[in-house]
């Protein structure tokens, strides 16, 4: 009986051993200063990524929550980090208690092979983390734009993938053509490094009301694409509001039909 | 020392030296099996790309340095492919090479 | 996966070591066996190869060669091959069928059991593949080259009746005539589309290649027609190669449009060969040519040695693989990244493959594994661009220690040697894969 205690026991400390060895996102001060003392729970998150991702410059992501909530709890903003790119920060999203539904993807960037983390911090206050490893065969910092790209945002565009229905939630696709300069690309030519252009916000808004929002960084990639979800209660337009950091401003509309 | 150990240690010594022989000529083989897919199995066929096998290894091992080194003002492919081998080798290749008999009908 | 069979390793492999040393004193002068992998004259054991494409005969041949004695089955449902590379050739009426079909006769000289049937499922636990004809082999090593299964409804509305219709052609036979037919029936003035998958898939450069011959024979056919590629990506293989020779000699007559331009699609209508993109974008086409998502063949599936993203995940140092012992996997099936889905990788795994299932039934550590890859891609047929790479192991992965693409700023007398390179490659693989002369 002790015999099977003390196996017992060593094999708890193995176990919590392992998994503790796993959290790699403990060592990442962004993640951490994130969190902000915040405890948060492993299971509910989850992150899809390709294992290998043979262009860094644009690699798919989504991030979807299943958890359990508490009655009137809801998920208020997702966060992601690449904590091996130069800049950890990739993009934080703001939900309402209409988009109820955690269903975002998006297209990022990722310098070289490492641990991504998302973050997800409900209206209670509580986190939920998931993490996922990739797998870099070309980097996202070697890869340029090809033709020298114009620094301003152009051809917003929007769609539904499917028909709208009052109460059902509806997936919203939008992409921005925008190079994304990171501030730390060289330029080829002098010592200097491409100066930094990003588009710094997306705001969604229906009938005049804030459902969704997005805030970029570096590790967006270039032509910002965000998937997301709102559960439209009657018809009206989906708004949609770019803008990078010069303040300068580009909206598209979407009607919203039943 | 009983006569048998040391019996069996003596015929032991040049059978593990063939055998590190053996695992060196096969991967030599193996190393070589790459360029197949351009000069043909054992480097034989000649066409657009020419055969390998039989040639000097001395002028193959140079060649390859040219290569490695940017020396060959009309390649095209072997630049970017000799610089993935060592000295070591390039010179491996060209010597395994050398020693195959472009004449025979091996398949 | 919890059906791994049980590795029969430890005591008999060492007892194994010391009867190879014991017996390598009586076969002394072996050296001479150039070619040899690794294998001695008297390896005897069933070694199974599943599919006869690049990597499956390449593998089946080497093993072959460098162990006699192994008594080595190829299992392929076709007679004759024909092949992905250069099908685009084909499809430009450069070529024809003929000219990139192999037979298994070469390897059955050689003295491999070709069987021609479909591998229907593999126990991993009895080591038995059941094949199509009602027969099964057993194995002591099973290797599978099993290629790429196209994703089914991955795009809506592109199923196995919709490619009667919008060919993929992306494996090379009856769809590479069907897709040539439509091109010759093209009325002049239309218009070629070509939809391009995202990464992985095979031969990365291969729709871009198929762009520019189509091309290429249109401006020689119907010089008012044009070719759209719309690409589920905004980088590609040899794409600044690609676009230089597109502006030098096809002009404004291939249009490419990438992920951020509204590139990818999402549902095809076969029949009125309409595609419509993320954004809701309609194209219409008077040939639609789709590249789908692919996975891996099927029989890995059944094998159970893929993962959840459709791709067999594999040791670099031996290609066997990391869920099911016992059964090796090359080529395209594989996820072996940075090495390319090609045919010339599949030739250099199958190698590698082979010295590692000879090395295992000798009961020693496989060799140190290297592979190589070169790829000719034709903008016209005297214009020949190439990417070319060495891979070795670091650090546990395969990653490439010299590569590149061709200059950039080449002659066009370069350029016209890398088309005549392209010609030669082609001839040399096939020799080296099927022993195929012409």
């Amino acid at each position: 009986m002790i015999a099977r205690a003390l196996l017992g026991t060593f094999l708890l400390i193995l176990m919590t051993a392992t998994a503790v060895a796993d959290q790699r996102w403990q060592r990442e001060d962004s993640v951490m200063a994130a969190l902000d003392g915040r405890v948060p729970v492993l299971e509910g998150l989850a992150l899809e990524l390709p294992l290998v991702a043979e262009d860094g410059s644009s690699v798919n992501l989504a991030v979807k929550f299943t958890g359990n909530l508490e009655p009137g709890e809801h998920i208020q903003t997702v966060r992601l980090f690449a904590p091996g790119n130069p800049r950890p920060e990739v993009a934080d999203y703001s939900l309402s208690a209409h988009t109820t539904s955690v269903d975002i993807a998006t297209r990022v960037r990722l310098s070289e092979s490492q641990q991504v983390v998302a973050l997800a911090i409900t209206s209670q206050d509580r986190a939920f983390i998931a993490t996922r490893d990739v797998r870099v065969t070309v980097s996202g910092c070697l890869v340029g734009t090809g033709e020298q790209a114009a620094m301003t945002m152009q051809n917003p565009r929007v769609a539904f993938a499917g028909q709208a229905s009052k109460g059902q939630p509806l997936t919203v696709r939008t992409l921005i053509n925008h190079p994304m300069e990171t501030g730390l690309r060289p330029d080829g030519e002098s010592a200097d490094e491409v100066e930094q252009q990003l588009v710094e916000s997306l705001t969604a808004t229906l009938n005049g009301e804030k459902v969704f929002s997005s805030r970029f960084y570096t590790g967006t990639s270039a032509n910002p694409y965000v998937q997301f979800r709102i559960v439209p209660e009657q018809t009206g337009e989906l708004q949609l509001t770019w803008q990078d950091q010069n303040g300068d401003v580009v909206e598209t509309r979407q009607p919203v039909q039943f | 020392m009983n006569t048998r150990i040391a019996l069996t240690l003596a015929l032991m010594i040049p059978a593990t030296l063939a055998f590190a022989d053996d695992r060196s000529s096969a991967q030599t083989a193996l190393l070589a099996a790459s360029c197949a897919n351009c000069h043909g199995t054992d480097g034989k066929l000649a066409g657009a790309i020419p055969a390998i096998a039989s040639r000097p290894a001395t002028a193959l091992e140079s060649q390859l340095l040219d290569f490695k080194h940017d020396e060959q003002t009309r390649a095209t492919v072997m630049p970017r492919i000799a610089k993935g081998y060592s000295d070591e080798e390039l010179k491996a290749l060209a010597q395994y090479f050398s020693n195959i008999d472009a004449a025979s009908k091996q398949r | 996966m919890t059906n791994k069979s049980i590795k029969n390793q430890g005591l008999t492999s060492s007892r194994r070591d010391l009867l190879k040393l014991m017996g390598a004193a009586s076969a002394l002068p072996l050296l001479g066996a150039c070619s040899s992998l690794g294998g001695s004259k008297e390896l005897s054991a069933r070694v199974v190869v599943v599919g006869g494409g690049f990597g499956g005969a390449t593998a089946a041949k080497y093993l072959k060669r460098s162990a006699p004695q192994l008594d080595v089955t190829l299992i392929e449902p076709n007679k004759v091959f024909y092949t992905c590379p250069f099908s685009n050739l084909v499809l430009a009426g450069m070529r024809s069928m003929d000219s990139i079909s192999h037979n298994y006769d070469e390897l059955r000289a050689l003295g491999v059991r070709v069987i021609h049937t479909t591998a229907q499922d593999v126990d991993p636990v009895s080591r038995t593949v059941s094949l199509g004809d009602g027969g099964s082999v057993r194995y002591e090593k099973l290797l599978l080259s099993p290629g790429i299964d196209i994703r089914w409804n991955a795009i809506e509305g592109y199923d196995q009746a919709a490619a009667e219709h919008a060919p993929h052609a992306w494996k090379a036979g009856d769809q590479t005539r069907l897709l040539r037919r439509q091109i010759e029936a093209m009325d002049d003035g239309g218009v070629f589309v070509l939809t391009a998958p995202a990464n992985p898939f095979r031969c990365p450069p291969g729709p871009y290649e198929r762009a520019s011959l189509v091309a290429h024979y249109l401006s020689q056919h119907k010089p008012r027609s044009k070719v759209l590629i719309l690409d589920a990506k905004d980088n590609f293989s040899k794409q600044g190669l690609f676009m230089q020779g597109w502006n030098e000699v096809h002009g404004d007559r291939i249009e490419w449009v990438g992920l951020s331009g509204d590139g990818k699609v999402t549902r095809v209508d076969a029949q009125k060969r309409e595609v419509e993109t993320e954004f809701g974008t309609i194209h219409k086409a008077s040939v639609l040519n789709v590249v789908p998502p692919q996975k891996a063949g099927f029989i890995a599936d059944r094998a159970g040695v893929t993962n959840e993203s459709g791709w067999v995940p594999v040791d670099p140092m031996t290609f066997e693989s990391t869920q099911v012992n016992d059964i090796y996997v090359v080529g395209d099936a594989t996820l072996a990244a940075p090495m390319p889905k090609s045919g010339f990788a599949a030739n250099a795994q199958g190698k590698v493959a082979a010295a590692a299932i000879i090395a295992s039934l000798e009961g020693q550590r496989p060799l140190e594994p290297s592979w190589a890859n070169t790829c000719y891609s034709l903008i016209n047929p005297e214009y020949g661009i190439s990417v070319a790479a060495v891979y070795k192991i670091q650090e546990g992965l395969i990653s490439e220690t010299s590569g590149g693409v061709s200059a950039t700023d080449a002659s066009a007398t370069v350029r016209k040697l890398e088309a005549e390179y392209a010609v030669g490659w082609y001839n040399a693989i096939s020799q080296d894969t099927w022993g195929t002369r012409r």
